[in-house]
């Protein structure tokens, strides 16, 4: 499942009461946020038993913004970790889990992908979330495919 | 899941024996710095200036030629799968992000660490490789990973190499969330007023099941979005995490190394996590290795892990030397400067917590042969 997310924040988005200060998140944390909203139906799914997240780039966007806005901005250094998305994605789905954050240059969103599928072929629910840093005019691409032990092992 | 081998650079030096003469005798390993703070950095000596990327390099060479691995397993590293897991929070950030670039089509900066050095050794049967980026508790979801991997039958050696290095960027990033301790890193002291940033690599050798007397029982984490910065502050979060492990294994540490950052809100939360966990154990002591080396980001857990396994090999602990004394308000015994080490260890509980709501823990246990 995909979502293309308009970057451009022009009005309080309807999620705004799910995440803590909705204002300062990252482009990507945004777009997660965003994207999540959109598949609403998430909340119907059986809970995933591991959360394998896969960001090209790791938190190279957010890294580079504390830098040019001065490096002493704690709003923009709070996201320069690739795993705080999750914490914002748990804010929305009001749940919480294990969660591994994968990096493997340009490599990473096939490698954990591949990852996903041998966790769910051992038994796991596993839940998949994924973005480039790629854009497409002012919106940017975002992914998310859940795995279970039954899709790995069809009857 | 066995530890084959283990070796560290920390502030103390080159070696875990450095580490724990530091532990051991009280040694403070932080520098102060002009702009206020304190920063425990390896020692350099006169080599010639290098970038992070090959300081990495240079740490893990050494690391790795100093494990002393048996003909038999280096002989096995060739034949069975071998698993490279790069735990770390920044990487070579340092190396690119200060310069213009374009950083849509710029690789993360964990990639370059680890393939450069599987590639130096291409006799290896590397089957997998990659990074674990969870905050501070990366090295604790390193361990996790291996853990799995070794469930599912897919590895049979895990290498764990941890390492965050210290610079501006994250130097000016802590001092900008206003944690960093302007005096002196007390962890579970009522006078705790922050942490101090540590250097640090480690690297760890992981077998299924080749006994070596050093055993990881078990590591679970649990991940919540209570709040991006501060950890679960009922100590729900880390608890959850030790029920993990509890459902598999039986937990009665002799002793917890604990995350002890020394900021009000990790050594609070940890304090209301042990409570709940060791109802029946209100007694079990307490110490940590930040005071010491700093807090050493992605390779905190890593640097704690192989603090523990010496602990147990020289049946002694190590105490919280800058606390004069606990914070009142904390309820768990911690050891306080002057404590003295618990008779019997066996076996050692780690804690770690992390930026985006990370908890993690892990369970260390000396079995008879050591």
């Amino acid at each position: 499942m995909k979502a293309t997310v308009d970057l451009q924040r022009t009005a309080e988005p309807a999620w705004s009461q799910k995440v803590e200060r909705w204002y300062q998140l990252d482009e990507t944390a945004y777009g997660f946020c965003e994207a999540l909203h959109q598949w609403e139906y998430l909340k119907d799914l059986k809970k995933p038993d591991v959360i394998l997240l896969a960001l090209e780039g790791a938190s190279n966007l957010a890294d580079v913004d504390f830098v040019q806005t001065g490096a002493s901005s704690p709003a923009k250094f709070v996201y320069t970790l690739p795993n705080i998305c999750v914490s914002v994605i748990f804010q929305m789905l009001g749940t919480s889990g294990k969660v591994y954050c994968l990096n493997q240059g340009a490599t990473t969103y096939k490698f954990a992908k591949t990852e996903a599928e041998y966790f769910a072929k051992s038994g796991k629910t596993v839940w998949f979330f994924s973005s480039s840093y790629k854009i497409n005019g002012e919106s940017r691409e975002f992914e998310f495919e859940a795995f279970d032990f039954y899709e790995a092992h069809p009857s | 899941m066995y530890i084959l081998g283990y070796n560290c650079v920390t502030a103390a030096g080159f070696g875990a024996d450095k580490l724990m003469d530091a532990l051991y005798s009280g040694r403070d390993c932080s520098q102060s710095q002009e702009d206020g703070g304190r920063i425990c950095f390896i020692p350099r000596g006169v080599e010639p200036k290098q970038n992070f990327q090959q300081r990495f390099q240079s740490y893990l060479h050494k690391l790795w030629s100093s494990l002393g691995l048996s003909a038999e397993i280096t002989t096995d590293l060739k034949k069975t799968r071998v698993a490279f897991l790069f735990s770390s929070t920044k990487g070579i950030v340092e190396d690119y992000v200060w310069t213009e670039i374009e950083i849509r089509n710029h690789e993360d900066p964990f990639h370059a660490v680890y393939s450069q050095f599987t590639d130096a050794y291409p006799e290896i049967n590397w089957t997998l490789k990659c990074n674990i980026s969870n905050a501070c508790s990366s090295s604790h979801l390193a361990f996790e990973y291996a853990q799995d991997l070794f469930a599912q039958d897919r590895i049979d050696y895990a290498f764990v190499f941890a390492s965050d290095l210290i610079g501006p960027f994250i130097y000016k990033g802590f001092f900008s969330l206003k944690v960093a301790s302007l005096t002196t890193c007390q962890p579970f002291a009522a006078s705790r007023d922050g942490l101090q940033l540590g250097d640090a690599a480690a690297l760890i050798l992981l077998s299924k099941d080749k006994k070596s007397g050093l055993k990881i029982a078990d590591v679970a984490s649990e991940t919540e979005g209570t709040s991006i910065t501060r950890p679960s502050m009922s100590g729900e979060g880390l608890f959850k995490a030790i029920s993990k492990m509890s459902q598999s294994y039986k937990i009665a540490p002799d002793l917890i190394v604990a995350h002890g950052t020394g900021t009000r809100f990790n050594d609070q939360s940890e304090d209301l996590a042990f409570q709940k966990c060791f109802t029946s154990y209100p007694k079990v002591p307490v110490t940590g290795t930040k005071w010491a080396i700093g807090h050493t980001l992605g390779a905190s857990g890593a640097i704690d892990l192989i603090a523990a396994c010496e602990l147990l090999k020289n049946k002694k602990s190590f105490s919280l030397q800058n606390t004069p004394e606990k914070d009142p308000t904390l309820k768990m015994n911690y050891l306080t400067k002057g404590s003295s080490s618990p008779e019997h260890l066996k076996q050692v509980l780690i804690s770690s917590l992390g930026f985006g709501g990370v908890h993690a823990a892990l369970l260390l246990e000396k079995e008879d042969q050591l």
